[in-house]
Formats: C-alpha cells, sequence, structure tokens
C-alpha cells in the first residue's frame, strides 16, 4: 500500500467519471420516456406492437451494461489501491516499520476524540462544546491508529473525502495527507453515537512542517517537565 | 367486519395487512414531518437532542419494519393467487398470524413511547455497543428490539405462505415461465424473506441477550448479521414495485411484457448477488473485503439494467394510455434512476468513504424507497382499484396527487444531495449557523409539506371513490394480461367460477388476439368439484 495518499483527488477522480455517466443514463432514459409520451400515446388509430421479444438487442444491451460495469469497477479498483484503504486487521497498533513517519493514535469516546503524539502529547476536547483540535504537518504522510474506547463512532474529514470508524476492540489503521488551505470546518463522527453526536467535532489546524515540529517538540517538552 | 379482523382468505388479510401498514405510514409521516420542522433553522426548536433521535429511529424503523415490507408481501399476497388461478392460497392461518404479528410488532415497538426514557433511539439498525444497556437504557428499547423481531417474523410468515402457493397452487397449464413478471417478482422477494430475515431475528435476539448481560455481541458480528438481513431486505422493498410497475406498464400501453425470459433470468441473478453484497454497508470499518463487495455491489448494476429495459421497451411501441397509473410508472421510472445510479456510486469504496453516513446515502435510499417504491406501489394503487374495490379512483385528483408527491419529492431529497457532499452528516438534531446549510435545508422542509399534502389528498380520493357505484368490470381497463383481469371486481372468496386455460404468461391476451371472452362462462359442476 502506498504511504501517505491524495484521498481527496482519487475521490474527485472517480466522481469524474461516475456522475458523468450517470447524467448520460438518466438523459438518455428521459429522452426515451418522453418520445414514449410523445409517439406512443394511446390515440385513435394507433395499434400496439405484438412484438415481446428481441433477443439481439437485449443481448447488446446486457453486454453494454457489463462494459460499464467492468469499468467502473477497474476505475475503482485502481482507485481503492491509490488511497489507504481502513484496516481493522492488520496488527494496526503498531508504528510503521522502516519509517519515520509520524503516528497518530486516536481514542474515540462518547462525544469526543483523544489524540495521542508521540511523546505523550495528549489533545482533547471537553466533549461537549469545545472539541479536540488535531495539529498536523501539510503535505506530509502520517500514519493513524485509532480506536474507540465506548461506542461505534468514525472520524469523517469531508475535506479530504475519508472516513475510517472507530470501533470498540478493533485498531483501524490509515493514512492521510492534510493539504494547507482546504475547509476543514465540518471535520467530525459520522456515525450515530447517542445524544450529543451532532456536537462530536473535530477541529484540524494543518501547519507548515517545521512549525509543525516546533509545536510538538515545545508539547513534548512540557510534557516532560510535568 | 368480523371478516376484516378475523378473515384468513389471502385477500382479507393483504387488505388488512395493507391497512395495518397505511396506519404505520401515517405515524411515520408525522415524525417525518417534525424531523423535518426541526431541520428547517439551525437551533433546537421543535424538539430536544433525545427527541430529535427518537424521531428519526421511530421513522426509519416503522417504515421499513411496519410500512415499505408489510404492504410489498401484501401486494404478493393479494396478486400471486388471482395471478396463478389458484382458488386458496397456501398457508391462510400462518399468514393470519403473519398480519397480526406486525401489527403487535407495530404496537409493541410504538408503546415504547409510553415509557419514561422514551422509544428506540438508536437507530434503525441500532448498532452494538450503542444499543446495549450503558447506552441506551430503558425498557422502550427492548419494547423496541422485541417490536421490531416480531413484525419480522410476520412478514417471514406471510412471504412463507406466499412462496409455497408460487411453488405447489398453480393453476392447470401455469407453468414457471408462464408466471406473469408480477408473481415473479413476488418469488424472489420471498425468497429473500425467507433466506435473509432470520438473520435479523437472530442478530436481535444476541442484542436483547446482551442487554440482560450475556457478553457475547461483538460490533463487526453484529453489523455482519444485521446487513446480512439489511441488504437483501432492500430489494424485498423494491422487486413487488418492480412487477407492480411491470404489470400496469404491459397492461395500459397494451402490449405483452417485453423480454420476459430475460427478465426472469436477470431477476434471479439479481437475487443471488443480492444475497452476497451486504458489507457494502461496511467498507469504512475496515474489517471486511472491501474489493469483493464492490464487485458484487456494482455487479447488480447489470440485471438492474436488463429490468429497466425490459420496462421501458414494452412501453415503446406501445398504445400507451397516460392515466394516473400510467404518471406514476413514469415517475419510477426516471426517480428509481436516480436512486439506482447514486447506488451504483455508493457500492464503489472510495465514493463511499464520503458519502457513507451522509446525507448524500439519505437522499439516495429515499429516492430509492420513496421516490421509486412508494411511487410503484401507486402506480400499483391506480391500476389495481378497481380489481380490488370495483371502483375507479378520481383521475383528476389522481393527476393533483401525482403533482403534489412529484414535486414534494424532488424538493425534499435533491438537496440532500448537495448537504452530503458539502459535508452534512445524517442523524444530526442540529447543525451550526455557519455551515451555510440553511437553504437548502428549509427547501427540503418545504418539499416535505408538499408530500403530507399530496398523502392526504390520496385519502380524500379513496373516500370518495366508496361513495361511487361498483361498475369496474372483470377486465377494468379493457387489456388485462393474466388472470387477475378475468374475474369479478372484487373477485369472489374463491377467486374464480371458471378458469381460462393458460396458454402463456400473458393468457387474457392471448384470448383477446383470438377474439376470445376473458373468461369462459362458468359451468354449473358438481358440489365440490370447485375446491
Amino acid at each position: 500500500m502506498p504511504f501517505g495518499v491524495d484521498t481527496r483527488s482519487a475521490y474527485d477522480d472517480l466522481f469524474a467519471l461516475y456522475v458523468p455517466i450517470a447524467g448520460v443514463v438518466f438523459v438518455i432514459v428521459a429522452l426515451v420516456l418522453v418520445a414514449v409520451a410523445w409517439r406512443f400515446r394511446a390515440r385513435a388509430g394507433r395499434v400496439a406492437s405484438q412484438r415481446a421479444t428481441a433477443p439481439r438487442l437485449e443481448i447488446a444491451y446486457a453486454i453494454g451494461l457489463a462494459v460499464v460495469a467492468t469499468v467502473l469497477l477497474w476505475r475503482s479498483f485502481d482507485a481503492m489501491s491509490a488511497t489507504s484503504n481502513p484496516d481493522a486487521t492488520r496488527a494496526a497498533a503498531e508504528p510503521r516499520s522502516g519509517s519515520d513517519a509520524l503516528t497518530i493514535s486516536i481514542r474515540a469516546s462518547r462525544w469526543n476524540w483523544r489524540l495521542l503524539y508521540p511523546g505523550g502529547v495528549v489533545q482533547t476536547g471537553d466533549g461537549h462544546a469545545r472539541p479536540a483540535t488535531l495539529v498536523v504537518p501539510a503535505a506530509t504522510p502520517v500514519h493513524f491508529t485509532m480506536t474507540s474506547l465506548d461506542v461505534v463512532h468514525a472520524l469523517w474529514i469531508p475535506a479530504l473525502a475519508a472516513k475510517y470508524d472507530a470501533m470498540p476492540g478493533y485498531v483501524n489503521a490509515f493514512d492521510l495527507r492534510f493539504a494547507a488551505g482546504l475547509d476543514y470546518s465540518t471535520a467530525r463522527c459520522s456515525e450515530f453515537c447517542g445524544v450529543y453526536h451532532d456536537q462530536m467535532r473535530l477541529r484540524i489546524d494543518v501547519r507548515a512542517p517545521r512549525d509543525f515540529s516546533a509545536w510538538l517538540r515545545d508539547r513534548q517538552r512540557r510534557q516532560r517537565r510535568t | 367486519m368480523i371478516t376484516a379482523l378475523l378473515g384468513t382468505d389471502h385477500k382479507v388479510v393483504a387488505i388488512r395487512t395493507a391497512v395495518i401498514a397505511a396506519l404505520f405510514f401515517a405515524g411515520a409521516g408525522v415524525l417525518a414531518l417534525l424531523m423535518r420542522t426541526e431541520l428547517a433553522q439551525p437551533g433546537l426548536q421543535v424538539t430536544s437532542r433525545a427527541g430529535y433521535d427518537e424521531l428519526f429511529t421511530m421513522h426509519g424503523s416503522t417504515m421499513i419494519f411496519l410500512v415499505v415490507i408489510p404492504v410489498a408481501l401484501a401486494a404478493c399476497l393479494y396478486l400471486v393467487p388471482l395471478q396463478l388461478g389458484t382458488v386458496r392460497a397456501c398457508g391462510p392461518r400462518c399468514a393470519f398470524a403473519g398480519s397480526w404479528l406486525i401489527a403487535i410488532g407495530g404496537l409493541v415497538m410504538w408503546a415504547g413511547w409510553l415509557t419514561r426514557e422514551g422509544p428506540g433511539q438508536a437507530g434503525w439498525y441500532a448498532y452494538d455497543p450503542l444499543a446495549r444497556t450503558p447506552a441506551s437504557p430503558g425498557p422502550g428499547m427492548d419494547l423496541w428490539i422485541c417490536g421490531a423481531t416480531l413484525a419480522t417474523v410476520g412478514s417471514i410468515l406471510i412471504a412463507a405462505c406466499v412462496l409455497a402457493t408460487l411453488l405447489r397452487r398453480r393453476a392447470p397449464g401455469m407453468t414457471m415461465l408462464r408466471m406473469p413478471v408480477f408473481s415473479w417478482t413476488a418469488l424472489v422477494s420471498c425468497l429473500l424473506v425467507v433466506f435473509s430475515f432470520p438473520s435479523l431475528v437472530v442478530a436481535f435476539g444476541l442484542l436483547l441477550a446482551e442487554r440482560q448481560g450475556a457478553h457475547i455481541l461483538d460490533p463487526i458480528a453484529y453489523q455482519n448479521l444485521f446487513w446480512f438481513y439489511g441488504h437483501p431486505a432492500v430489494y424485498v422493498m423494491f422487486f413487488p414495485f418492480v412487477g407492480l410497475v411491470a404489470e400496469a406498464a404491459s397492461v395500459l400501453s397494451g402490449r405483452r411484457f417485453f423480454g420476459y425470459r430475460a427478465f426472469v433470468l436477470a431477476l434471479l441473478a439479481f437475487t443471488a448477488l443480492s444475497m452476497s453484497a451486504w458489507a457494502h454497508h461496511m467498507f469504512t470499518t475496515g474489517a471486511v473485503p472491501n474489493q469483493l463487495f464492490a464487485l458484487t455491489s456494482t455487479a447488480l448494476l447489470v440485471p438492474a439494467g436488463i429490468e429497466y429495459l425490459d420496462t421501458i421497451a414494452t412501453l415503446w411501441q406501445g398504445a400507451v394510455r397516460f392515466n394516473t397509473a400510467m404518471l406514476f410508472v413514469f415517475g419510477f421510472l426516471l426517480q428509481f434512476l436516480i436512486g439506482g445510479l447514486s447506488g451504483i456510486f455508493v457500492a464503489s469504496p472510495v465514493l463511499d468513504y464520503q458519502a457513507q453516513d451522509s446525507y448524500i446515502v439519505v437522499a439516495h435510499f429515499h429516492y430509492t424507497l420513496f421516490a421509486g417504491s412508494m411511487f410503484g406501489l401507486f402506480a400499483g394503487l391506480y391500476l389495481y382499484w378497481p380489481k380490488l374495490t370495483g371502483r375507479y379512483l378520481s383521475e383528476r385528483l389522481g393527476r393533483l396527487h401525482f403533482a403534489l408527491l412529484t414535486i414534494g419529492a424532488n424538493l425534499t431529497f435533491l438537496p440532500m444531495f448537495a448537504l452530503g457532499n458539502d459535508g452534512m452528516a445524517r442523524r444530526l438534531a442540529d447543525y451550526p449557523r455557519s455551515s451555510g446549510w440553511e437553504g437548502l435545508n428549509l427547501a427540503a422542509s418545504i418539499g416535505s409539506g408538499f408530500i403530507a399534502l399530496g398523502t392526504l389528498l390520496f385519502l380524500v380520493s379513496v373516500a370518495l371513490s366508496f361513495l361511487r357505484e361498483r361498475t369496474a368490470p372483470a377486465d377494468a381497463w379493457g387489456s388485462g394480461m393474466s388472470l387477475e383481469w378475468a374475474t369479478s371486481s372484487p373477485p369472489p372468496p374463491h377467486n374464480f367460477d371458471a378458469l381460462a386455460p393458460v396458454t402463456s404468461y400473458a393468457p387474457l391476451y392471448d384470448r383477446r388476439h383470438r377474439g376470445e371472452p376473458p373468461a369462459p362462462a362458468a359451468t354449473p359442476q358438481p358440489d365440490g368439484a370447485r375446491a
């Protein structure tokens, strides 16, 4: 699995394939139905065709559909191998071997996120109005391991078209790369988790890699002092 | 009255089940209106957070367990014996128990409103561990689980009766490949019910045990069990309505249904594939093979497309009558298409990572279930109302009903695609003012008002129809295809006085083209020969 991938452009590329095809299909069906209303409306002298089957047309149509399905799947599988898929089966709690990439552990609970950085640094919120802030370096692959302490939650970052479940008893592992300049304000829990589900947001603060390193070192220093 | 409550004739049981479903539909509709009122503006105006959770849980679970599945099975139970030329359905007392289990299950679910903690509020799929006692305390949740289980057992009983009737009670000459298209859709629906619904009974049984303190459930195991029911279940809420639309298309265009064999093959392939597509609801868990389930889910577009082609090709070169039933056929074909195309979209994991649990999914399944299946149901109701009652529904009110429902459905559900793509998650009691989602939410809320108006108008139309004389002949539209149009409207308790020979899947069409009347004159028979 390639490390540190652009989930947003994978989504946009597939979107640009699926949605136009859907639009064309919709327009064709709509036009055919308009033609039915126009040409085949019951009126004096109109006799319905007695033909009940046209095997060649049906086979051609089935082959056409199969071709479309194949193309969609082929591109979907491509996009899947280009992005980081959720993986709750790998020995995911381990930091990535052979890589000095940043690993952040996420513990979801009702209705809060605890973000665990190397060196014992913890970012968290108050479970209600003040959400936790995820500080990450821009344009750098970040490895995440995520689990839940109570019910099923899901981390959804719409700006990255990324969503991963947090489940008790499972550690979900994935990689993300955060572009600077996107609107991360809608990041939140998306799996219904009880009364304050609507308030389980996540703030995301994307910093230049150098600023991020300075921030993390500063927090680690303060952590050692306490 | 006693017959309506206690009768075991398949038509009586079917109508009773449909009336029960209609009552719960009214209840679920009120809950939907309350939700849309709450979401019309940011902030909490109408209800509390917990109150909102009750609303969406009860709306979704009522619509699925108590409305769409029961009404789909009611249509099967009513029509299948008539289409097959059968005097009695198999297992009449079993179907009787089924219809009352659905009613009792529904009342048990709704009894949760009387408890202090309120009814179920863990969403219609009641994920473990959210549905365990620490997160969802109170007897309302237990009542919800028990009620949904009872209703599901009721659905299994009805489906088993229809399936047995399809396999064992066909009229002489009615081979499997002479069954009308609706009966085929009923057959595959009942197969799905019988093979997949027990999985829900098991899942909810385990959930109930978990709530009593047994430590046996695991979140992923529960999700697999639930969706092994939940995914085939969505096709039980689809096939019978495709069947009704296919019948309406064929009868009202005066054509034999086009591509019958391909349609039957497509249905069977669809059914087989749909039993192995469930885990596309679990793409984000990381605990299922996403590629496999993307493959099975996307492959569904091939048989679904064939079913679409056959229905549209039936209209092509027909003599199409544009009455209300046909308008609903057109509504179904276009709107279900939006639901289907967005379904192909969410079957691709990378796209689903964004869409899952967002308003994209809410829009998708309301286009399939409401703008699709419910429109198919109305196509069937307008087509078969004269068969059910001997009376026609008003065409003028029908057109208005169609217009209100079409405006309402699209105004409500189309904005949800944009909301979801912009990052609005489902099941939120509130959204921040800064999100910029007010306009689209307000539009959706106004749309739900149109749906409510349209539904009320339909009730008025139904009431008015009972003031009219019974004028419908056996072949109410003059172009019936299969045997249900060869008996009186409404049919007698024994269904048929005499049976036309079954020569194809459209025996009445064959007779018409040979210049024969729809049914042979009833000949006096020695006592007992009829049964």
